[in-house]
């Protein structure tokens, strides 16, 4: 009776050093990041940040969909814990476009709308601000990898120290080839120079006012936006009447 | 017996009638004052006041939409035509943030190239020029879109 005691008590002792060694294998070594969120003041506003290990890789300044900052923090770091959880890597870390707002993704994941308000708070675009978010992520799990200091380096908007001026052609999206008349664009030597068209796009405002919006573009008639560079002067076909 | 069905047939249409004013009274949606009240109460510079916000944050949408927002700051001003002496629209205007806060208007000054007329467009930093040559202008700041309001 004590040996069978004695046998069971050893077979007890090695199932369960058999299960948690089984375990650590299983991760072939490689542990879950640790994902975390915190709240933040920036600038005497909360915000919320999202961690990898001790890195910060997201900061939330903006309260949407009746969360806020510090809840979005926290939703988004439990997205970012799911999808490692998934066996998804930093590799599947990706910039997208979901319901036409540029987004970033895990997989199939969604982890967080680029919103605009959060973009210009950044000064920066929607989608340079997702494309910086991703690098801040590559640079936090993948050493070596150099990351974004600023969310959004990707194209800012500089100031005007040496500014130049052009004239282009105003060009619509629907009617390619058609110059509606030509701007003068003004910014830095070297964007300005970048300059092709500017194309110009059309949206009616609560039925009472029309809106021209004008986008510097450095090819001839698609629009591919120079940031940095607008437009000074318009010279129209009775378009618009001043 | 006709005059009891009379009566009854009255005393229906009565309450459908009355019951169709006071609903009508009662669930009427709130009539918001609208942007075209305000500008022809008040002008452009009292529709930018209370719409500026809007409309800017409309053309930053639009603009996204195309991925083409503007990565500076941006403001809607109201547009004061030097040569008529009036305000004939309004403008967003972008830039760094520090310049945009400090511009209040835009100058359109009508400058002719050829056959071709147009207009300046002079981000300046008071909501109509001073008396005097010289614009108030500020630097660094250009125009993103033009706003119309001759629909």
């Amino acid at each position: 009776m004590k040996r069978l005691r004695i046998v069971l008590l050893i077979a007890t002792v090695a199932g369960v050093f058999l299960l948690t060694s089984t375990d650590v294998w299983s991760q072939g070594g490689t542990t879950t990041p640790q994902v975390t969120a915190r709240a933040a003041t920036i600038n005497n506003m909360p915000a919320g940040e999202v961690l990898v290990g001790d890195t910060v890789v997201l900061r939330i300044h903006q309260s949407a969909g009746g969360y806020t900052p510090l809840q979005r923090a926290n939703i988004v770091a439990s997205r970012l814990s799911e999808s490692f959880r998934q066996g998804l890597t930093v590799n599947d870390v990706q910039v997208g476009r979901l319901h036409n707002q540029s987004v970033l993704m895990m997989g199939d994941n969604l982890l967080i709308t680029a919103d605009p308000a959060e973009a210009r708070i950044n000064n920066s675009t929607t989608t340079g601000l997702a494309v910086a978010w991703q690098q801040n992520m590559l640079a936090a799990l993948s050493p070596g990898t150099p990351g974004t200091a600023v969310a959004g380096t990707q194209e800012t908007w500089p100031a005007w120290t040496n500014p130049t001026t052009k004239v282009v052609p105003i060009v619509s999206l629907g009617t390619p080839g058609v110059a509606l008349g030509f701007a003068q664009v003004t910014g830095p030597t070297e964007r300005v120079t970048r300059v092709q068209s500017v194309v110009q796009l059309s949206a009616v405002f609560e039925r009472a006012a029309r809106i021209f919006a004008f986008v510097p573009s450095s090819e001839a008639a698609g629009m591919n936006r120079v940031q940095g560079v607008a437009v000074t002067a318009l010279l129209q076909y009775e378009l618009i009447r001043f | 017996m006709r005059i009891r069905r009379f009566f009854i047939t009255l005393s229906i249409v009565a309450l459908l009638v009355s019951g169709g004013i006071f609903s009508g009274y009662f669930t009427r949606p709130a009539q918001a004052v609208d942007l075209g009240d305000i500008l022809l109460l008040g002008g452009v510079v009292l529709v930018v006041s209370s719409f500026g916000g809007q409309i800017n944050s409309f053309i930053n949408d639009v603009l996204n939409t195309h991925q083409a927002e503007a990565a500076g700051a941006t403001k809607v001003v109201p547009i004061f035509s030097v040569g008529r002496g009036a305000y004939v629209g309004a403008a967003q205007v972008v830039g760094v943030p520090a310049s945009v806060r400090r511009t209040k208007g835009v100058a359109s000054v009508n400058i002719t190239i050829g056959n071709i007329a147009g207009s300046a467009l002079v981000p300046i930093a008071t909501q109509r020029p001073s008396g005097g040559s010289s614009l108030s202008t500020v630097s660094g700041v250009g125009v993103s879109a033009v706003i119309d309001f001759h629909l």
